[in-house]
């Protein structure tokens, strides 16, 4: 009940789930996704335990800044998504301040890692709850004349392979945060193994429900959520918009951890971020999201994945870099 | 003033010094007496300490002592070692200590010749009696509640807690009324750095006057932006015994009917000691009501609000249709309605609790029945708003130790809700959540034992197992300590 640093592994957890339930349309059919999770989650999990041993080896300066860079941006795509999400589901309702506003007024509070550790196992709690909740309400509604006999193409693995790889900053993340108390074992590979299996039992229960429309289907997930009824609430999808408010504040919550970590000298171990930087934070992704309000944010997204693959090759060579440097001093 | 300096040899000198500090006081009583030949003077406070009792326990005795060699020192070291006068063992040396002795209700004895002074306890103050809780209501276990001496308050702890490894520290606060605290926790059970950390905190606070243990509570926040409490409060002696068998400790103000137990725990507001008194499947239910009461208490009107303005369609048509009737009634939006009904309900109980007791229930009725009943004739508020203000009103008595926070809450996500909807609710949950997750009461998780969902949060948790299974872990704080 005591902890001196708690462990961020829902937080996590939270961040890759959350991704999953936000997705404009689905991406594959469950059975290619089934048959790429077997290799795309040791990948993804390798990919962060090599980024961490490089990071450890070669950090420096230029890499940090990068990194708290990805980080922020990746911050403003997460709310741009939230808002887009919100204006096809509500529209003229919110607008993009009020989503900055109101998003970001809970991160004050989650300043410390553990408010985030512990609001992180709530909202996963309630994640889990909800999702569960939300598949009994509609369960008449799920077909299994609806699964898709047809044989899968390579293009279907290819698919499912290219949208499981999208590689988030959760998985980078470890590199640099304090060591953590009672981690499990292979934190990553269950982080990794979670989020892929979430994201399959999802695409699983929209094809069950969708049948052969899935791939056509815009905000899949929400519009399952409203066919679920209930005798006192008719259609469930505030629920789980609410839902998808906190885990997107809490994926935010640890991003600005992160850029703190990152970005302020002699915050290596630290555990909570300062007050002070709120202002600066707030006024600043508001900038940002104003300025990127217009993009596409589908190629958005993708662009980020691949700088984040690219920032993993950067630290990669640059903690080869390092290790070979070290050892050739110890030769000479 | 002659604070802090040494007493003086002379008699008439030490008698002067305290005329002046206390000679403008009518309850100050100084008698000049001989004892075996020597000049002597006996000072008091006639409110705290008794005359009578001071002749009964010392003064005949002394008479009938044998005559004392060596002078007014021989005095002195034989009062305070071989006499069968109930002297305190330790002389007294400086006028702040003779000060706080005579505060304290003790008998000041001055003797001519020796720098040193005796203190006989001779305390007779008014006090309540022992009465039975006021705002803690239980059925079953003890019904004794604290009073305001602190003596009395160590004491009802320690008849029920009768084990020799319970402390009880006794300090002075650094305020200018130098009130006492007593620091009570159980040696083998407490983890130590928490009690030294908590120490040290005490000691530091300076306060101009503490007249209440809640005044501790906000130096014992380390977040002060947050609204949940650093401590709890119990008044009964029964619920510290069991705090401090959990491992916590406990702090006693002079003056103070309420104990203030450190570290404290979100789900301890949902706990009561008959819940350990009941069966598992009862108090199981109960506690489960409990927070289904906080979150009424708190989303409630705020989710009324959200539904009623922005996600109607959540509500099944036949409750629509009668919510929509209601509402195309009123004049205020559903916001403002809610938020001046809660307002008004809040007025009602603020004046209800602070009006003279013979008036206090007409202030109730007046609130309840005519204000409530003519705002909704006259159409200024409906039916369903005025319902779940009061629900959510009811709601929050259930969880008596949370009352602040709940109304606070409850404002905040009313118009939170009423502005920004679904977003609303959503970033208020979190922001109450957040909170609750974010308070680290002396490096413990708040959320314990409710979070993370381990084995014990359904052992004594959100409901409570079976007693015979649970007593025999006794779950102390410092068990799990990482």
């Amino acid at each position: 009940m005591k902890r001196n640093c708690p462990s961020l592994l829902a937080a996590l957890t939270v961040g890759v789930l959350v991704n999953v339930l936000l997705r404009y349309q689905s991406a594959y059919w469950p059975r290619a996704g089934v048959a790429t999770l077997v290799f795309c989650a040791p990948l993804l999990a390798l990919t962060g335990r090599l980024f961490s041993a490089a990071w450890r080896s070669g950090e420096n300066p230029l890499f940090r800044v990068l990194f708290a860079i990805l980080l922020f941006y990746t911050s403003a795509l997460e709310l741009l998504r939230f808002w887009d999400l919100s204006k096809r589901l509500y529209p003229g309702v919110l607008s993009l301040t009020a989503i900055c506003f109101m998003t970001l007024l809970p991160v004050i509070y989650l300043r410390r890692v553990s408010a985030i550790s512990q609001t992180a196992h709530v909202v996963l709690c309630l994640l889990i709850l909800a999702t569960t909740f939300m598949l009994l309400t509609v369960l008449p509604h799920l077909r299994l004349t609806n699964l898709q006999v047809k044989p899968l193409t390579l293009s279907d693995f290819s698919a499912a392979a290219k949208e499981q790889l999208f590689l988030y900053p959760e998985y980078l993340l470890p590199a640099f945060l304090p060591d953590q108390a009672k981690t499990p074992r292979h934190p990553l590979l269950r982080v990794a193994v979670s989020a892929l299996a979430f994201d399959v039992g999802i695409h699983f229960v929209l094809e069950l429900f969708y049948g052969a429309a899935l791939p056509l289907c815009v905000d899949p997930v929400h519009a399952v959520a409203r066919c679920g009824a209930l005798s006192i609430f008719n259609r469930l999808e505030s629920l789980q918009l609410i839902l998808w408010a906190m885990a997107i504040t809490l994926k935010l919550a640890l991003y600005l951890y992160g850029i703190s970590l990152l970005l302020i000298p002699g915050t290596k171990n630290a555990t909570s971020v300062r007050l002070q930087s709120f202002p600066l934070y707030f006024a600043g992704l508001w900038l940002l999201c104003a300025f990127l309000h217009k993009t596409d944010l589908q190629a958005a997204m993708q662009t980020r994945s691949t700088l984040t693959w690219l920032l993993v090759v950067l630290v990669a060579m640059g903690g080869v870099a390092s290790w070979l440097c070290k050892k050739l001093k110890r030769c000479f | 003033m002659k604070q802090g300096k040494k007493l003086d040899t002379s008699l008439d000198k030490n008698l002067s010094t305290l005329k002046n500090i206390f000679g403008a006081s009518g309850d100050f009583y100084t008698k000049n007496m001989a004892i075996s030949g020597i000049p002597c003077a006996i000072a008091m406070f006639t409110g705290l300490s008794s005359p009578e009792k001071l002749c009964h326990l010392a003064l005949e005795m002394l008479d009938r002592d044998p005559v004392m060699l060596g002078g007014s020192k021989g005095l002195c070291q034989y009062l305070l070692s071989q006499s069968l006068v109930p002297a305190e063992p330790n002389p007294i040396e400086d006028w702040d200590a003779l000060i706080e002795m005579l505060a304290n209700g003790m008998t000041i004895l001055l003797i001519d010749g020796c720098q040193q002074a005796v203190a006989f306890s001779t305390q007779e103050m008014p006090q309540r009696s022992i009465s039975t809780p006021t705002g803690e209501g239980n059925m079953r276990g003890s019904q004794e509640a604290f009073t305001e001496l602190l003596r009395n308050n160590i004491s009802l702890i320690r008849r029920q807690f009768r084990s020799g490894s319970l402390v009880a520290e006794i300090y002075t606060a650094k305020t200018r009324t130098k009130t006492e605290y007593c620091l009570c926790y159980d040696r083998t059970l407490a983890p130590k750095e928490t009690i030294d950390a908590l120490r040290n905190r005490l000691a530091e606070i300076e306060l101009p006057v503490l007249l209440d243990s809640a005044y501790f509570s906000s130096f014992l926040k380390q977040d002060k932006l947050n609204l949940f409490p650093a401590a709890a409060y119990t008044e009964r002696p029964a619920t510290v015994c069991a705090r401090l068998c959990e491992g916590k400790a406990v702090v006693l103000v002079s003056g103070c009917p309420y104990a203030l137990v450190v570290p404290s725990f979100f789900a301890e507001h949902f706990e009561c000691l008959d819940d350990y008194a009941s069966g598992a499947v009862f108090s199981g239910v109960i506690r489960l009501l409990k927070y289904v009461a906080f979150i009424l208490a708190v989303f409630g009107p705020g989710l009324y609000v959200m539904a009623v303005s922005f996600a109607p369609e959540i509500i099944p048509v036949q409750l629509l249709t009668k919510l929509a009737q209601a509402e195309t009634a009123t004049p205020l939006p559903p916001m403002l309605e809610m938020l001046s009904v809660t307002l008004l309900l809040e007025i009602v109980r603020e004046a209800g609790l602070r009006a003279p007791q013979s008036i206090s229930h007409t202030v109730s009725l007046v609130g309840a029945l005519i204000i409530g009943e003519t705002a909704v004739s006259a159409g200024i508020v409906s039916v369903p708003v005025l319902t779940m203000a009061a629900a959510a009103t009811i709601a929050t008595l259930a969880v008596p130790s949370l009352y602040e926070q709940s109304i606070l809450f409850r404002f905040a996500v009313i118009i939170l809700a009423g502005i920004f909807g679904v977003l609303g609710i959503a970033s208020s949950a979190l922001i109450i959540l957040a909170m609750a997750c974010g308070s680290e009461p002396f490096g413990y998780d708040y959320l314990y034992p409710l979070m993370p969902l381990s084995r014990i949060s359904w052992r004594d948790g959100f409901v409570r197992s079976i007693w015979s299974s649970l007593a025999k872990s006794g779950e102390v704080i410092g068990k799990d300590e990482t």
